[in-house]
């Protein structure tokens, strides 16, 4: 749903719109006291950046020290109001991995086209793979794998002559490990399957194949319709002349466009 | 036909008189195991098959496996002699294409062209130089292995510059090709071999028997459990299979079949010259029956591209049988014995072996 942001200031807008165009008759009985105190709060909850500066400053801020030695019995008006009002600000989450995400379904849009499992049991399925290397036990080789496999030569490879992988090396490097190990995975399920015809096995129909199928059956009726259909249109065209004569020549020849002249003077030249 | 453009290395042919068969005078043909000079030096020496076998293994997949093979083919085709009245002359391959399509002669048949394979495979390898000081790449394998993404890089043969500008031609680059070659043996899961093969540009109702045929492409084909390259047998093989498949379904519906049809394969079982000739009616029959307005089924499109009738000629066995990396590789060992095992290709013998190149382009027909 979309966020309404301008919902209190719009309903007087909205209202007087609807008064003026007969569609509320009568004044609501809010309509001036709304109109004179219009309402200022944007309900919209603004997404904060937490720095760990802020936090920092905020912990100085709280810790008191007691230096004349009198004891407060209760706070102030002012040290009771809340000060902090930004901590109910959603905070703006921002991953590495979103922009590496990004811009490699952006590059590999089928990707997204390849079915996948979202459920987890315990949320702690990356825990399990070692990234190592791309290919993973208890995970799918997905674009995941290479995000996560970039991250992994960024932090933990490096390059034959001792230095650091860029990021743009890294996901290079780790993209054509990806498509290394497609080639390989497409080409077994080739080779599985000719392996397996080989053997006398016989699969059953795709859905693709029944669809054709299934189609055929409704062209072979119409084929047959159509021929009718044609025979007919082109015995009517026969009739009209003799054979032999100009007019089906030219008919045969294809619609010309002298046919409706010809059409409308063949009687009384007759 | 079938050709193989092995001619560096074919098989000895040894006719003699069978004692048995004196009186009938008739010649047979046996076997031996085919001489490999390096796989010899490298028995009696009591050295690996440096950079992809040990001792032991060469010993069980060339010799032991080997004479086995030609032990039960020569006592096969004993048996078959006798009892009945077939005789098989001349090379292996000849009597591959023989024994193709009749059942009882399966034992020959698959003795025959795992023998074929065996020796296509090993006459094409030589041991690989190692580097001083590197450790021999003929390690057992662990589990972690089977994780790890194969790697590409620096990949230097010894290929002559006319074969390697045919394979980029054909596949693009010898890296590709490598990916391609390795993957597809990769995909086997049982018994099967991997071959790089020559295609010719025109199918073979288009050439005649003495045609050799122009050659523009290269390619790679899988054979399994002991298949061979032939093209034309594949596919009639398939064929047979379906016709075969058709025919249960129509008698299940209890249809009777036509008088026609019945005489037609009575004939077919007869001789050979007349099978040739039923066949041809019997693609002329399915061609009036196909309805031009239908469209065929995906499988059918694939059949009919997976099975066209081209010749190829095999220049290149690679084989990805389990019995070849479990001894020295282990059960995670089959990338790594594949990675070895381009190291060890001779590119000279497949270059031999490859019929001339065809630089024009013929379409496909």
């Amino acid at each position: 749903m979309k966020v309404q942001t301008k919902a209190t200031q719009g309903i007087i807008d909205r209202t007087s719109h609807f008064l003026k165009k007969g569609v509320q008759l009568e004044q609501p009985a809010w309509y001036n006291v709304v109109l004179d105190n219009p309402p200022i709060t944007d309900l919209v909850k603004q997404p904060k950046n937490y720095k760990s500066e802020d936090s920092a400053k905020q912990v100085n801020k709280t810790t008191r020290t007691n230096v004349h030695e009198t004891y407060k019995t209760r706070l102030t008006r002012s040290e009771l109001k809340l000060k902090n009002t930004d901590a109910f600000r959603i905070p703006k989450i921002k991953f590495f991995e979103d922009e590496l995400r990004d811009v490699f379904f952006r590059q590999h849009p089928w990707e997204l086209a390849r079915p996948k499992t979202l459920i987890e049991t315990k949320g702690d399925d990356n825990s399990k793979c070692n990234w190592k290397n791309m290919l993973q036990l208890h995970k799918p080789l997905d674009g995941e794998s290479v995000v996560q496999r970039t991250i992994y030569i960024l932090n933990n490879e490096t390059k034959p002559d001792g230095s650091k992988y860029s990021l743009f090396e890294a996901y290079d490097s780790s993209r054509f490990e990806y498509y290394k190990l497609r080639m390989r995975e497409e080409m077994e399920s080739h080779v599985a399957k000719e392996e397996a015809i080989m053997y006398g096995a016989v699969f059953p129909e795709t859905n693709l194949a029944q669809n054709v199928k299934h189609e055929q059956e409704y062209i072979d009726v119409w084929t047959k319709v159509a021929e009718q259909q044609t025979k007919m249109l082109q015995a009517g065209r026969g009739s009209r002349a003799p054979e032999g004569s100009v007019v089906e020549e030219e008919s045969e020849a294809g619609p010309s466009i002298f046919e409706g002249f010809v059409d409308d003077v063949e009687p009384e030249k007759l | 036909m079938f050709r193989i453009a092995s001619r560096a290395n074919t098989k000895r042919v040894v006719p003699r008189l069978s004692t048995k068969l004196l009186n009938s005078s008739r010649l047979l043909s046996t076997f031996e195991l085919p001489e490999n000079k390096i796989l010899e030096t490298i028995k009696e020496a009591n050295t690996p098959f440096e950079g992809l076998f040990s001792n032991k293994a060469i010993n069980e997949l060339y010799f032991e496996r080997g004479q086995h093979l030609v032990d039960e083919l020569n006592r096969n085709l004993e048996a078959s002699q006798v009892t009945g009245d077939l005789h098989f002359r001349g090379d292996l391959s000849h009597i591959i294409s023989k024994t193709m399509n009749n059942a009882n002669l399966y034992q020959i048949n698959k003795n025959a062209s795992h023998l074929h394979s065996l020796e296509f495979f090993f006459d094409a390898l030589k041991p690989a130089t190692l580097a001083e000081g590197k450790e021999s790449p003929i390690q057992e394998s662990n589990r972690e292995s089977i994780f790890e993404t194969p790697s590409d890089q620096d990949i230097e043969t010894n290929m002559d510059p006319e074969l390697v500008s045919w394979i980029e031609h054909s596949f693009g680059s010898v890296q590709e090709f490598r990916n391609l070659l390795i993957n597809s043996a990769m995909g086997i899961k049982g018994d099967g071999v991997v071959w790089l093969v020559a295609e010719s540009s025109m199918s073979k109702t288009y050439l005649s028997d003495e045609d050799k045929g122009l050659y523009h492409n290269l390619a790679l084909v899988n054979t399994y459990n002991g298949g061979v390259i032939d093209g034309d047998d594949r596919s009639g093989q398939m064929g047979r299979f379906k016709k075969y498949l058709s025919d249960k379904e129509a008698e299940n519906k209890g249809e009777e079949k036509p008088q026609e049809q019945l005489e037609m394969e009575q004939e077919e079982e007869q001789s050979e010259e007349q099978e040739e000739v039923t066949e041809e009616q019997q693609k002329e029959e399915s061609k009036d029956s196909s309805d031009p307005l239908s469209l065929g089924s995906v499988e059918d499109a694939e059949y009919g591209h997976a099975f066209h009738d081209k010749k190829f000629v095999p220049a290149l066995a690679i084989d990805a049988s389990p019995r070849n990396y479990l001894l020295d590789y282990g059960v995670y060992g089959k990338q790594k014995y594949l990675e070895n095992l381009w190291e060890c290709i001779d590119w000279s013998i497949v270059s031999r072996r490859l019929p001339p190149r065809t630089k024009q382009a013929i379409s496909n027909f």
